[in-house]
């Protein structure tokens, strides 16, 4: 099964930052409030980013780059196999996707240094 | 023979017809191309300008969105570029290159990110000062993605 999340229907169409408690709408918020419970219940969760005005590279990095710190994901099969992203704006997903493989790599050398 | 030199005006004149509009169309495409890259181009400095002066300032949420809502534009805009440049008719020639018509869309990762993923959220931030690394990675990446305009500009000149 497959959950989609419509950031701009589910929730709002004006991504703020990266915190909750710097900005409304966040990434921290987004991340925390839809697309963990999502993730959590066992099903893919496709995140679809068309719609809304724009998103700040805090907002995307807080949402791709904090789900794979918080599920402690450490592999791109295993990203795929939980997440996908849709959009029509390429740079959206190349940015997005860019945290992801960002922090992947941390966690690969954190386990290297451990 | 002579049946053929008799319709060979006519097939002189619809000939010359179709080369005469395809040139037409074709620079009518370039036309347009390279007006959306004048305006795609204005677009990227004016948002150097105010992301500058967003990050020399103290915060504000309008101006927040505003920079969000430009950076979506500017994107929008340059999508465009090869669709614009794509003839709609197989037989017509493309006004450019569709790999010559193409914006990187990691040098308009690189604006947003030089502008959006540091110092953009905090309301209780101080303003960055005139020296500040962020502020010359803003105007970098900008630049690159107005070099990168410019060679969709060239490649449109007829």
């Amino acid at each position: 099964m497959t959950t989609t999340l419509h950031v701009a229907q589910q929730f709002s169409k004006f991504p703020g930052g990266r915190y909750r408690r710097i900005s409304e709408f966040s990434g921290e918020e987004f991340r925390e409030r839809l697309l963990e419970p999502a993730l959590r219940s066992g099903e893919k969760v496709t995140v679809d980013l068309d719609g809304v005005a724009g998103y700040g590279s805090s907002f995307l990095e807080e949402v791709f780059g904090g789900i794979v710190r918080t599920m402690r994901w450490i592999s791109r099969e295993q990203v795929n196999s939980h997440i996908a992203i849709e959009t029509n704006r390429e740079s959206w997903r190349l940015e997005a996707n860019e945290y992801i493989d960002d922090e992947l790599k941390r966690s690969e050398a954190r386990k290297v240094s451990a | 023979m002579s049946e053929i030199l008799k319709i060979l005006p006519s097939l002189l004149v619809v000939g010359g017809w179709m080369i005469v509009y395809q040139l037409q169309a074709l620079q009518a495409r370039r036309k347009v191309l390279r007006e959306e890259v004048e305006k795609a181009r204005a677009a990227v400095l004016t948002l150097n300008g105010d992301a500058l002066r967003f990050h020399m300032s103290a915060h504000s949420i309008a101006d927040r969105l505003a920079l969000v809502a430009a950076l979506t534009d500017i994107e929008r805009r340059c999508e465009l570029f090869p669709q614009i440049s794509v003839a709609r008719r197989t037989w017509l020639p493309d006004a450019v290159p569709t790999n010559k018509a193409k914006v990187d869309s990691a040098l308009i990762v690189n604006v947003r990110q030089a502008i959006t993923l540091n110092h953009f959220d905090d309301e209780s931030a101080a303003p960055l000062s005139v020296g500040s690394t962020q502020l010359e990675e803003i105007t970098a990446a900008c630049t690159a993605l107005v070099r990168s305009v410019d060679g969709v500009m060239v490649a449109a000149l007829d």
